[in-house]
């Protein structure tokens, strides 16, 4: 190609920098986006692997026991009679630091056994992991935790755990070149089997052995024993946390969409804007393939610049995803990992990629339309408007058809993945039709405009209906990320209200006492509080943990009577006849647990229990959105028979009579013990702490959703700029003809906003159809929780002004240029 | 044909200057032009033609002298004074036409009378009146990109006289047209100046419009000499 091809295209770019660097903006938004996105997830699956790594350290394999642990007496089987001598046994249990306020893992570690094992991963920098053995009370503490506490070793901290408080002594940092791990406490295992009240069990031994060796002992384990594949207990943390990583990814791809969207509008107007010169090139017999590879060439540069900018913007902006992400996934998922920005050479890749493949990708359509015309054609700009208005319909039946699809694909498969594939073409086909419906909502608001304002509304209407030609892309944008704010702000109003009315119901007693990780609730505070003649009922519960082979299991006992059992809502199973088969050895399951096991009432639940597998009957399903990987609850009694006695989680106070909540609270503080680690809640600061839960795992929603905002308003901004100097001679013949410098500056703003009005009307159906198939899709096959649908009328207003300001804000800088333009040069110009 | 002096040009120059260099496009002008005289610009393209109509219509300002139409000073006035004094007094009539391609050929005429105020319905009455003044009856429904070239001119004309302003500029009118159509343009141009008493400034380089102008200037290196009176 002739450099001078290239020179021409270059001049072009560097005579509209401002165009341009609203083009670069915009790429750049959107790829920082896609990139922080991609970076919070990769740091997130990084840390879950680095604490999993270090954890397990070269174990191949896990024994596990009955719902107490594995009986120490195994080990000494595991190495005397069946001769395994890479084996290591491993106490853990939740723990208290008083001084931080934080609930951590504690550890405890056999030295001689680790040794063989973990490789000394966890062994402290000076020294090993045997100076735990020989010096009493000491441990090891994650660096997070010694940074928080301050200490030096030889210095003292407190640890709770059971109701005690004791004092160690911190020896140094578990060794390794990266802090993987977080919240952790290590102690030698017959410390934290004392601390933690397990004398005599383990929680499991980590084994290191061959297949060959793992089947032969797998033939030979005594009954309640399981052997478990270590690298698959591994996984289960990546797997429970892949649906909120999914739906990270989602919204991210959603701003990519966006994004992309402009870019294909800026490109399609730079390459309007230059039809003369592509005209007059093509009339110099410059080919078709050349006017398209040097349009190209130059999306791929701006894609360079737009991608090298976005990824400056998406290091920091991950900074801050990484701290969110990590706050909800420590709380929700695992406690132990440390999440820290890692940022590789693929992922600078992934972001290049992205910048120049989807810019040219966006820019190849418009400049294969330019290259394709004739040149008589891109010399006349009236065969131009006519041409880009037949599109109008074309498009919105290309996107009728892709929705058409997105439904099919909906009702083909039930998977997650093929949800969002299915909402991402329902919502791209619904987005299709966004040109054609602004067109028609226009066309009949310009009669309307013109009855109210005279001759120079009517010339902003039909200016705005002209424009979408060119502009049908930007409020398209608009649109989609509009319908992003209003969807996202529908499910998450849905889903809260769901949350609102599930605690409403769930929470019936009057007064809550929690025991916190350290903290002990005994059977004789139960009878106390019985006891008082302010509570009319007591419910006790029982949350503990069981390993499988699916990963932990969250099982639930209760001691309740009918007034809490009115406290579920069962979603399957008639209440009275479950309340019985409960109360007989049966269980009920949450509805995401159902879901993920695919249970049904009348189904048999097999659960690890004292005397081997066994299976229960699911008596019942109920709504619970207390945890997404799904909750077994049985009766107290029920585990006691199967599971042995676990201490008491949670106790329920049920007022009698008129009694209020504060008189039964203050009653039952004085029956607390002096120990701390005890929550004392009334219902109502239960439920208020619970939507402050809520409200906090989803702010990362709203970050993104703002994100979406910014892309489309920086679109919005180019397009409308690129307008404004596309039209400087029509604005310049009206200033001609007397519209002040004020007139002209309305009518931009006026179509500017009219525009914005349309993407806002648009994206209200756009935005209850995303909301209706996030709820009832999405959170459905991804969490397994069905939930209320709420459309409330601000939520919908608010994205019409959201839409409509964005517009008149990114309209405001066009309206400043077409007043502060002298007409002159404007007219001087050849049309 | 002459009367008072209506419009008034002292010293005036115009540099323009673009990427570090400039370039003197009109230098120290001074004229007069009577209320209701025909003056012809000639020269050649680049030679500053549509320069002093832009000076002269207030819609540039010169780098230097004062200009002074109907009393007003142009330099001394506010962009905004100037749009109004434009919408009242100027009509313009550019060569590629620039008819508003969004707007009706009423609409179009309808324009230059709402923005000064006048009710809907007068506006409309007057655009039919002065699209059968100029041969365009039934045309007021049609858009511009539905009409000839020289139906898009003859709008164009209306539009800048249906207001009755007291200057009409016109920058090339006739540039985009047959010879025929092109005299029809000129003869209804000067007919509804003449008839109405508007001062008609024509930027051209069509020698031929020479005959019918009361004065004809002629520019050339920047400076306006008389060619014929």
């Amino acid at each position: 190609m002739s450099t001078l091809l290239l020179r021409a295209g270059w001049r072009q770019l560097t005579r509209y920098r401002g165009q341009w660097s609203l083009t670069v903006l915009a790429i750049a938004i959107g790829v920082a986006v896609v990139v922080a996105v991609d970076l919070a997830n990769q740091s997130a699956l990084r840390a879950f692997d680095a604490a999993e790594r270090v954890l397990l350290g070269a174990a191949s394999h896990r024994l596990l026991g009955g719902p107490e642990g594995v009986p120490e007496e195994v080990y000494l089987w595991l190495r005397m009679e069946q001769r395994i001598r890479r084996a290591a046994p491993v106490v853990e249990g939740r723990a208290r630091l008083p001084a931080l306020e934080r609930t951590v893992t504690l550890l405890g570690l056999d030295a001689f056994a680790e040794g063989e094992l973990r490789m000394g991963a966890l062994a402290p920098d000076a020294g090993n992991l045997g100076q735990l053995l020989a010096v009493p009370n000491t441990a090891l503490l994650s660096e997070d935790l010694q940074q928080a506490l301050a200490l030096r070793p030889g210095e003292r901290f407190l640890l709770r755990a059971q109701g005690r408080e004791v004092e160690l002594t911190f020896l140094g940092l578990p060794a390794g070149t990266e802090p993987a791990l977080a919240g952790l406490v290590v102690m030698d295992i017959a410390s934290a089997q004392e601390l933690l009240g397990r004398e005599g069990w383990l929680s499991r031994i980590d084994l290191a052995v061959s297949a060959a060796e793992a089947a032969r002992l797998q033939a030979v384990l005594p009954a309640g024993l399981r052997l478990l594949d270590a690298t698959a207990q591994a996984g289960s943390l990546q797997e429970l946390t892949a649906a909120f990583r999914l739906n990270l990814t989602a919204l991210s791809l959603l701003a990519l969409l966006v994004g992309l969207f402009l870019i294909y509008n800026t490109l399609s107007f730079a390459v309007v804007r230059r039809r003369h010169m592509v005209g007059t090139l093509r009339a110099l017999g410059v080919t078709q393939g050349e006017i398209m590879r040097g349009l190209l060439q130059e999306a791929a540069l701006l894609g360079l610049l737009g991608a090298l900018a976005g990824l400056a913007l998406g290091v920091p902006l991950a900074h801050g995803l990484v701290r969110l992400v990590g706050r909800t996934v420590a709380t929700l998922y695992a406690e132990q990992a440390v999440l820290g920005l890692v940022l590789t050479p693929w992922s600078i890749t992934k972001a290049l990629l992205l910048g120049v493949l989807g810019t040219v990708l966006a820019a190849w359509l418009p400049a294969r339309e330019s290259a394709a015309l004739p040149p008589r054609q891109l010399l006349s700009r009236a065969a131009l408007e006519a041409g880009s208005r037949c599109w109008l319909l074309r498009v919105a039946l290309i996107g009728a058809a892709l929705a058409a699809a997105g439904v099919l694909l909906l009702l083909a498969s039930g998977g997650l993945a093929a949800g969002f594939l299915g909402l991402f073409a329902i919502v791209l086909g619904a987005a299709l039709g966004v040109p054609l419906l602004s067109a028609g909502l226009m066309g009949l608001a310009v009669p309307l405009l013109a009855a109210a304002a005279g001759t120079v509304a009517r010339l902003a209407g039909r200016g705005a209906v002209a424009s979408l030609s060119r502009t049908g892309v930007a409020v398209t944008a608009l649109a989609v990320a509009v319908a992003a704010v209003v969807g996202v702000g529908i499910m998450i109003q849905s889903f809260r209200d769901s949350v609102d009315g599930w605690l409403e119901h769930t929470l019936q007693a009057d007064v809550y006492v929690g025991a916190e990780a350290g903290a002990v609730l005994d059977a004789e505070l139960v009878e106390r509080i019985r006891l008082l003649p302010l509570a009319a009922d007591v419910s006790v519960s029982r949350r503990l943990q069981l390993a499988t082979e699916a990963g932990p299991l969250q099982l639930w006992a209760l001691e309740l009577g009918p007034q809490a059992w009115r406290g579920f809502q069962l979603l399957e199973g008639e209440p009275e006849s479950a309340y019985r088969a409960f109360r007989a050895g049966g269980v009920m399951v949450s509805e995401p647990f159902a879901y993920r096991h695919r249970l049904r009432v009348g189904d048999g639940l097999r659960l690890p229990t004292r005397e081997g597998m066994r299976e229960f009957p699911v008596v019942a399903v109920y709504r619970d959105y207390g945890s997404d990987r799904g909750v077994v609850t049985l009766h107290a009694d029920t585990l006691q028979r199967w599971f042995g006695i676990s201490p008491i989680t949670g106790i329920g106070v049920y007022g009698s009579g008129e009694t209020t909540a504060e008189a039964l609270l203050e009653a039952v503080r004085t029956l607390l013990p002096e120990a701390r680690g005890i929550q004392l809640n009334s219902q109502q600061a239960l439920r208020q702490r619970s939507l402050e839960i809520f409200d906090q795992t989803f702010a990362i929603t709203n970050v993104l959703r703002l994100l979406a905002g910014i892309v489309a308003f920086a679109g919005i901004l180019a397009a409308l700029a690129a307008l404004q100097l596309e039209r400087a001679r029509e604005t310049a013949v009206l200033r001609a003809i007397g519209l002040t410098p004020a007139q002209s500056a309305a009518l931009t703003v006026t179509q500017s906003g009219l525009l914005g009005l349309a993407a806002g009307i648009c994206a209200l159906p756009l935005g209850v159809m995303l909301s209706g198939l996030l709820v009832h899709v999405i959170l459905r096959r991804a969490f397994g929780w069905s939930m209320n649908f709420l459309v409330s009328p601000h939520i919908l207003l608010e994205g019409v002004a959201l839409a409509v300001l964005a517009a008149l804000l990114a309209g405001l800088y066009p309206a400043w240029r077409s007043q502060a333009e002298p007409p002159a040069p404007a007219l001087r110009e050849e049309p | 044909m002459a009367g008072s002096a209506q419009i008034e040009l002292r010293e005036v120059s115009k540099r323009y200057s673009s990427r570090g260099r400039s370039s003197l496009v009109l230098s120290r002008v001074s004229l007069q032009i009577a209320c209701g005289e025909f003056v012809v610009l000639l020269g050649r393209s680049g030679s500053g033609k549509s320069t002093l109509l832009n000076l002269i219509g207030g819609l540039d300002r010169p780098s230097s002298g004062s200009i002074r139409v109907d009393g007003q000073d142009l330099v001394a006035a506010s962009e905004r004074e100037r749009s109004f004094w434009r919408r009242r007094a100027v009509g313009v009539v550019f060569q590629a036409y620039n008819l508003i391609p969004t707007l009706t050929v009423e609409e179009n005429l309808r324009l230059p009378l709402e923005l000064l105020g006048a009710p809907r319905r007068r506006a409309a009455a007057a655009a039919r009146e002065q699209l059968a003044a100029v041969g365009l009856d039934g045309y007021g429904a049609a858009f511009p990109d539905e009409l000839s070239g020289g139906e898009q001119q003859r709008v164009a004309v209306a539009r800048a006289v249906i207001h009755r302003p007291s200057l009409v500029l016109a920058d090339e009118p006739t540039g985009s047209l047959d010879l025929e159509t092109a005299q029809q343009v000129l003869a209804l141009l000067q007919d509804l100046c003449r008839e109405r008493r508007m001062t008609l400034i024509m930027a051209t380089h069509a020698r031929e419009v020479m005959g019918m102008a009361d004065r004809v200037l002629g520019i050339r290196d920047g400076r306006v000499e008389a060619l014929a009176a």
